[in-house]
């Protein structure tokens, strides 16, 4: 675990370091005082969500089932490509939705460059910061989230929580063996102010990032209040 | 570290003579602190903030013994390898090691300070292999051959001109405009692209280390880090041991007050967790995962009264605060660290005698303190830093002099109150007429730039005195 050089530094902090016993160390992380969260932009989670999402740059629809969703993908995907492919990850929710309904061909796998579109279903999404967290993993490449000039993210609104912590405090994460190898909160399209400050979306990762809120109860005008709210 | 910090005052000095130069930093001056109140404001309590993740880092700094301990097990059950380098030299070694076990030829990397500092790039290169950084701003200054000037925004220095003069000799691209920044940044998309996909190894930096997981936090806008992170086959993580917090939520703490201080947004567009190589059926991702970890003097840091420097998060808010750094930009203090916090770092990486103008490139107005996230009383250890120059007798003779002589004086009040009082009597009566001294013996240099109002003829406290005698 620790080569020579290892050692070398480990000793060198023992020497800096308080040397108390572990469980005293542990007794003092409990103890240290809790940080705040940002304020969420309103009460409903699924309207602050959105709000964030459009303040980040990104662009949202509704959609209140899995019909919805597709149509929603393939409204999105016409208009921006004038045709309808896209590739998803193996995640059983991206396979179950009906897409030949909506004239949609998905390749299931990994993208590759020069693939337009890439679908991906969030496992949560955060209110605070208007995030959405994909595993790095089978169900969900790594290159779906940046390859692709369009990266489209599916919400569950059952799965929107209020704040970051709670969207890391899943169990499968914690143990090492369910834990995926990494994972990405995604708050907006890539993009840089390298150049003399300027604001520049697309800058390696997509240069869009649209999101589809799936809820039973949720319609149109919940993303229009939600620009209104991201305008103020 | 490459440093060049003695011949401060003479670049700042051409710097300053340089306004199509200046005119990023006095924009960046003014907008990126706008944008950090204004985030501020919306979050709320951010003191409260600050001082929780002031705590969490004092507590994990004070047991860095057994955090480091914790990582390794961990990094280890993730399936990932562990080094460690005392120092730069040792770094490079391990890191071109790597690569050289894979027969690499071709690095992708994001950005990262501390391969900045270890000059691992011109040790990669020497070793015959081809090294693309991919973040924007980082890709534009190796373009041009230069260093950062700004430890968030590197290419701070140079124009929207320069850049498309720039891509338009370095990219065989034909007949194109390049006239707007969009269109360069489409560029930079198209030719990096190609860099990513044919790298051999992704080496990316890290913003924390996560104990309880054996994760690295990569905090980025463009998503290079990200690309760098998982299309290569071999990922090597570079890092310093400081970077480690006990648990994901202690991260989370400090993302809030890192992206808010350093652009005033409330997330960066891309926070990323690496633990390990990939899984059995995963499709994409690093078949092998590296960490290094480098000491180079954060042991003796934390040892010392300095340790305090070693909560730097690696915002960039002192340097947008700082009236010298805007004034002088960052290529003036010749080390990878410019502004308030390098002020400080480089002195302690290297040593007093190489850098001992920067701890006095300071105009005492507290601004840093007042922004760091990390509440680092960063002038108490500029000023320390000066007093340590003092008692080595590094800083130039006649300061020491003139230091000394003051000090004397002002611990007899009296002759203190007799000497100034005649002083003041000299300079009333040299000044009255224009009612400024635009010269006076011994202060010939400090003058040459400032006019000094016309003092009266009797100091405060004589005036004080003398009315107080009146009253009675």
């Amino acid at each position: 675990m620790f080569d020579e050089a290892g050692r070398e530094i480990l000793a060198r902090l023992r020497h800096a370091s308080r040397r108390s016993n572990a469980a005293s160390v542990r007794e003092e992380l409990a103890s240290l005082p809790e940080a705040g969260a940002a304020p969420l932009l309103a009460d409903s989670l699924s309207l602050a969500f959105l709000a964030r999402v459009i303040r980040n740059g990104g662009s949202c629809t509704v959609a209140d089932g899995r019909r919805g969703t597709v149509d929603a993908i393939g409204a999105f995907v016409s208009m921006r490509h004038g045709q309808r492919r896209v590739v998803c990850g193996h995640d059983p929710r991206l396979a179950a939705l009906p897409w030949r309904d909506a004239g949609l061909l998905p390749r299931f796998g990994a993208a590759e460059d020069g693939d337009p579109v890439a679908v991906s279903y969030a496992r949560a999404a955060v209110a605070e910061t208007g995030s959405v967290l994909l595993w790095l993993d089978r169900d969900n490449p790594a290159s779906n989230n940046l390859l692709v000039e369009d990266h489209v993210v599916i919400v569950a609104e059952k799965n929107l929580v209020g704040r970051l912590e709670q969207a890391m405090a899943e169990p499968r994460y914690a143990a090492a063996e369910t834990r995926p190898r990494a994972c990405m909160l995604i708050s907006g399209p890539s993009s840089t102010a390298d150049i003399e400050m300027q604001l520049v979306v697309g800058a390696h990762g997509p240069r869009c990032w649209h999101v589809i809120l799936v809820g039973q109860s949720l319609n149109a005008a919940l993303v229009d209040r939600a620009r209104e709210l991201a305008d103020r | 570290m490459h440093l060049d910090s003695n011949a401060f005052l003479d670049r700042a000095a051409q710097a300053m003579a340089k306004p199509e130069q200046s005119n990023n930093r006095a924009a960046l001056g003014v907008s990126l602190p706008r944008q950090r109140s204004a985030a501020i404001e919306e979050f709320g309590d951010f003191e409260d903030l600050r001082q929780s993740v002031h705590a969490r880092r004092k507590h994990a700094l004070s047991h860095l013994d057994q955090y480091l301990e914790q990582f390794a097990e961990n990094v280890i059950k993730n399936g990932s390898q562990l080094h460690f380098a005392r120092d730069s030299e040792e770094m490079n070694s391990v890191v071109l090691d790597i690569c050289a076990r894979h027969e690499a030829s071709s690095i992708a990397k994001g950005k990262s300070m501390i391969t900045e500092e270890c000059g691992l790039n011109a040790a990669l290169e020497a070793a015959g292999l081809h090294v693309r950084e991919t973040d924007l701003g980082e890709y534009i200054i190796q373009s041009a051959h230069e260093t950062p000037s700004h430890i968030v925004v590197p290419a701070l220095h140079k124009s929207q001109a320069e850049i498309r003069e720039l891509f338009l000799s370095e990219h065989d691209l034909g007949e194109r405009d390049l006239g707007t920044a969009q269109s360069l940044v489409n560029e930079a998309r198209q030719v990096l692209r190609a860099d990513f996909l044919r790298a051999d190894v992704g080496i990316i930096g890290s913003n924390a280390l996560i104990a309880e997981n054996g994760n690295s936090l990569l905090v980025t806008n463009e998503g290079n880090g990200d690309l760098c992170a998982n299309l290569p086959p071999v990922l090597i993580v570079c890092t310093s041991v400081d970077r480690i917090l006990p648990r994901t939520e202690d991260a989370l703490a400090m993302l809030r007050l890192l992206v808010r201080s350093t652009t005033g947004q409330p997330i960066s567009c891309y926070t990323s967790f690496y633990g390990g190589p990939r899984r059995e059926g995963d499709l994409d991702g690093p078949l092998e995962m590296h960490f290094v970890l480098l000491d180079n003097k954060r042991s003796e840091i934390l040892a010392s009264s300095y340790s305090d420097m070693l909560q730097c998060i690696r915002c960039g808010a002192c340097l947008n605060h700082c009236p010298i750094y805007v004034g002088a930009g960052g290529h003036a203090y010749g080390s990878v660290y410019p502004g308030p916090m390098g002020s400080v770092l480089t002195p302690l990486l290297t040593s007093l005698e190489e850098s001992h103008l920067l701890p006095n490139a300071c105009t005492g107005c507290g601004r840093c303190e007042e922004v760091c996230p990390a509440a680092i009383p960063l002038p108490d250890l500029l000023r320390d830093l000066r007093a340590e120059e003092f008692s080595h007798r590094i800083t130039a003779r006649r300061w020491r002099i003139g230091l000394t002589v003051h000090r004397w004086l002002a611990l007899h009040p009296r002759l203190y109150g007799a000497v100034t009082a005649i002083a003041l009597r000299v300079m009333h009566r040299l000044g009255r007429r224009e009612g400024v001294l635009r010269w006076l013996p011994l202060a010939g240099g400090w003058l040459a730039e400032r006019d000094l109002p016309t003092p009266p003829a009797q100091s405060f406290q004589q005036q004080l005195h003398s009315s107080a005698d009146q009253d009675v």
